[in-house]
């Protein structure tokens, strides 16, 4: 089986040494979290969407929902994994493109069947990440039933949001959100609501964006770096490691949020970066070094890793594997897989020597890539995760 | 956790009503280390909450 996706040269961690690893000792670690993507288009055309405006392109050639005998088998897949391996959970989370573009009915079946499937021996928390466009009665009804938590995409205030969340005629998407939320934040809804998410964008007010989030009520945010490589760098992240854009508007929400009088919602970046100060551990792949236990199936029952891999080059999430005929043990098997499971020997040397390494854990795996050498870099964002992280354990050693 | 001290120091004593209410809150830092210390579970760890 080849590892390289569509590179025609290998780069790391292609060069992983998997029996080696074993060698060694090194057992991978079976996964607990799946994406599935049921459908892989969007209502949206939002500019900085790694599924359709970055380096791979894999989308238009997939299904565009996937059909009831790709969900049989990826529901055959996930209870297979979990009682061979012995999992007590997994965590389902439904993605796309626009998981809501599946309909009701689909979904609805989708996650009984999954239910069906694993319980009682193997709990099942589903999940949706959606625009929130879609959302209406009928679905909510369904997502009760289903004990579906909803979490939205939401960059801000309306002229904030709209600068990048758009329909693809241009026009902004910020009002049919603010209907969904209203709608899902109402009180019979409200359980379900799991949060908001919210991609970076320093030319918005940190405060503002914040605050504007806060409106909903959202038990959680997260803050998303807009995905870049070094050979791709995101928006304003310049090779100046003296500038940090994205730490000092994270840091304006990290002052406001962590000195007001009562924690109006949880911040996962922040709280992630407390808690391994502490000696805890990670909520969020974006940083810290612990293993990735998650795995994708896209509309068309092909394996691949995470997604956010995508904004690397076109092929990088793939694993040559799908659920029609492979097991998920297989992607196991996969150097890409072993490379975000085996901790600091994935790091570059200039982040195995950092004194913030265990906390940073390098970054975002898909912010490390360079063209022609691979992930074994530093991340893209070094100079803003080293303030950011630098700050908040400073705070909190401060008050412990 | 050094004495009673809020994190950050940043009470905002606008009104006596508003002292009392958050005599009785915890801290962000309280309430995260009890998050912490309470949940078998971390969640979601992809770009999902």
């Amino acid at each position: 089986m080849s590892f390289l996706g569509r590179r025609e040269t290998p780069e790391w961690p292609d060069s992983l040494d998997m029996d080696a690893l074993r060698g060694a000792g090194w057992q991978p670690l079976p996964f607990t979290q799946f994406v599935v993507k049921i459908h892989s288009r969007c209502n949206l055309a939002c500019d900085y969407c790694y599924m359709y405006e970055m380096a791979d392109q894999s989308w238009s050639s997939r299904d565009k929902v996937m059909t009831p005998a790709t969900m049989k088998a990826t529901i055959r897949r996930i209870a297979e994994h979990a009682r061979a391996h012995g999992l007590p959970a997994v965590n389902v989370i439904l993605h796309g493109g626009e998981p809501l573009l599946a309909g009701t009915s689909r979904i609805d079946r989708f996650v009984a069947d999954l239910r069906n499937a694993l319980e009682p021996d193997v709990r099942v928390e589903a999940g949706m990440q959606t625009n929130g466009i879609l959302i209406d009665e009928s679905f909510l009804a369904a997502a009760a039933e289903r004990r579906i938590g909803i979490s939205v995409s939401l960059d801000g205030a309306e002229e904030d949001n709209d600068r990048h969340r758009r329909y693809a005629g241009g026009r902004g998407s910020y009002e049919a959100v603010a209907r969904g939320l209203d709608l899902l934040g109402s009180a019979p809804h409200r359980p379900l609501f799991r949060g908001l998410l919210c991609t970076i964008d320093v030319d918005n007010d940190p405060i503002a964006t914040y605050e504007e989030l806060l409106r909903w009520e959202p038990p959680a945010v997260d803050f998303l770096l807009p995905h870049g490589t070094w050979s791709s760098p995101p928006p304003r992240r310049t090779a100046d490691a003296g500038s940090t854009p994205y730490a000092d508007w994270l840091l304006e929400i990290f002052e406001r949020w962590y000195t007001a009088p009562r924690r109006e919602t949880r911040v996962r970046l922040f709280e992630s970066v407390i808690r391994m100060t502490l000696g805890g551990r990670s909520m969020t792949e974006a940083i810290g070094l612990q293993p990735a236990r998650l795995l994708v199936v896209e509309t068309d029952g092909t394996i691949e890793q995470v997604d956010s891999l995508k904004a690397a080059f076109d092929g990088a999430p793939d694993t040559g594997l799908t659920v029609r005929e492979h097991p998920f043990d297989l992607a196991l098997e996969h150097p890409s897989v072993a490379a975000r499971q085996i901790g600091v020997d994935a790091l570059s040397e200039q982040c195995t020597a950092c004194s913030l390494r265990d906390i940073c854990g390098g970054g975002l795996y898909p912010h490390r890539y360079r063209e022609g050498y691979g992930f074994r870099n530093p991340s893209v964002y070094c100079p803003d995760l080293t303030k950011l992280i630098g700050h908040i354990a400073g705070r909190v050693r401060a008050d412990t | 956790m050094a004495g009673s001290s809020r994190v950050g120091g940043a009470i905002h004593r606008t009104d006596r009503k508003e002292v009392r209410f958050m005599e009785i809150q915890p801290t962000v830092l309280e309430a995260v280390i009890a998050d912490m210390l309470d949940s078998a579970e971390d969640g979601n760890f992809n770009s999902a909450l």
